[in-house]
């Protein structure tokens, strides 16, 4: 009895643009870059908010209506605020926006060239933001989009 | 209760051959690569689909993933799921630590299609055995799935083992399969 030969490396297409990397630990999320608002650093952790998962700082006029966020690797939100979040920014366009969602790491990479895939369909939850992956510099990443990120993250209805 | 063909081979083997258990004669047994998989829990694959054990599997965690999920693995220069049969069969929470050993699975989605692989994760080495028509057996009763991913099932060192196959392990999204105690409370 004879068996075909394993599937030949499928040809994928190649997306050009501007790519923002959000690190939280060893999640690593790739979006369009127009999806996320400027960076900015925080220089000491938030307090914790009234809602579990938002966090604030009750001793800052000028972030006094800000409500931070800070996502495991599971992209649900942290009861706890992981010290190593120090820069945060927001995601999507709304303008009156005042979730600051806050990373190990924020990249930007600009005019970029990148391969995706398409996760596995066994891997595939129903509901969920992440449906294709790519690899970058050695570590795999998985695409999203800023509105979906945020549905499945504070469990919004689509 | 669903009953297994008498035979290992069944019709889904004429649209993947790679999953059935193949007798040399009609004398001869047939083999069959068994997995253990959990306390008191084995499965089977055909041996020409079982393509690679891999030792300290290096895994990259998928998020929103189902609860059986392992990850991806890089297995010449392609990424195959993991998954771990004892979430995925009995709803068994996954370890926080990779399992030991990874055994890659080839099968083919559809008749004439090249081959797909995809992977489980292990904690024990899975062992070859001789299958004979004498040994064909019942699925076991503790879950409805049987039906739906195995071929057949025999007789081994005292249980029913199922003889899975690969394709519709790893071709779709699974829904939490209703376990034995919430059958038996259904029935009450």
């Amino acid at each position: 009895m004879t068996f075909p030969t394993s599937a030949p490396a499928p040809s994928r297409p190649t997306l050009h643009g501007n790519y923002v990397l959000l690190r939280a630990d060893n999640l690593r999320l790739l979006l369009p870059q127009h999806e996320v608002g400027a960076l900015a650093y925080l220089e000491t952790a938030p307090d914790a908010g009234d809602l579990p998962g938002q966090f604030l700082f009750r001793n800052n006029e000028k972030l006094a209506h800000s409500r931070f966020v800070a996502l495991s690797e599971k992209m649900k939100p942290m009861r706890d605020f992981p010290a190593e979040r120090f820069v945060y920014t927001t995601l999507g366009h709304e303008e009156d926006d005042l979730l600051c969602w806050c990373w190990s790491q924020v990249q930007i990479l600009p005019e970029s060239e990148i391969s995706p895939q398409h996760l596995p369909p066994v891997l595939r939850s129903p509901g969920s933001p992440i449906t294709r992956f790519t690899e970058l510099r050695g570590k795999v990443v998985f695409l999203c989009n800023a509105r979906q990120l945020r549905q499945y993250a504070l469990d919004l209805p689509n | 209760m669903d009953t297994p063909t008498a035979s290992p081979q069944a019709d889904d083997t004429a649209a993947d051959p790679s999953q059935g258990i193949a007798r040399q004669s009609t004398l001869s047994p047939a083999i069959a690569r068994v997995i253990p998989y959990g306390r008191h829990r084995q499965v089977a694959f055909a041996p020409q689909a079982t393509v690679e054990l891999l030792e300290r599997p290096e895994l990259v965690d998928v998020p929103c993933a189902p609860a059986y999920s392992l990850g991806l693995l890089s297995w010449r220069e392609q990424w195959l799921p993991v998954i771990d049969l004892n979430a995925l069969l009995h709803g068994q929470t996954v370890g926080t630590t990779a399992p030991p050993y990874a055994l890659v699975l080839a099968y083919q989605a559809a008749a004439g299609e090249p081959l797909a692989h995809g992977a489980i994760g292990l904690s024990t080495l899975p062992v070859f055995t001789a299958v004979s028509d004498t040994q064909m057996c019942a699925y076991p009763d503790d879950n409805p799935c049987w039906a739906q991913l195995a071929l057949s099932c025999f007789q081994h060192d005292g249980l029913a083992t199922p003889i899975l196959h690969a394709g519709r392990l790893f071709a779709q999204y699974h829904a939490p399969f209703p376990h034995a105690a919430e059958l038996t409370q259904a029935s009450v």
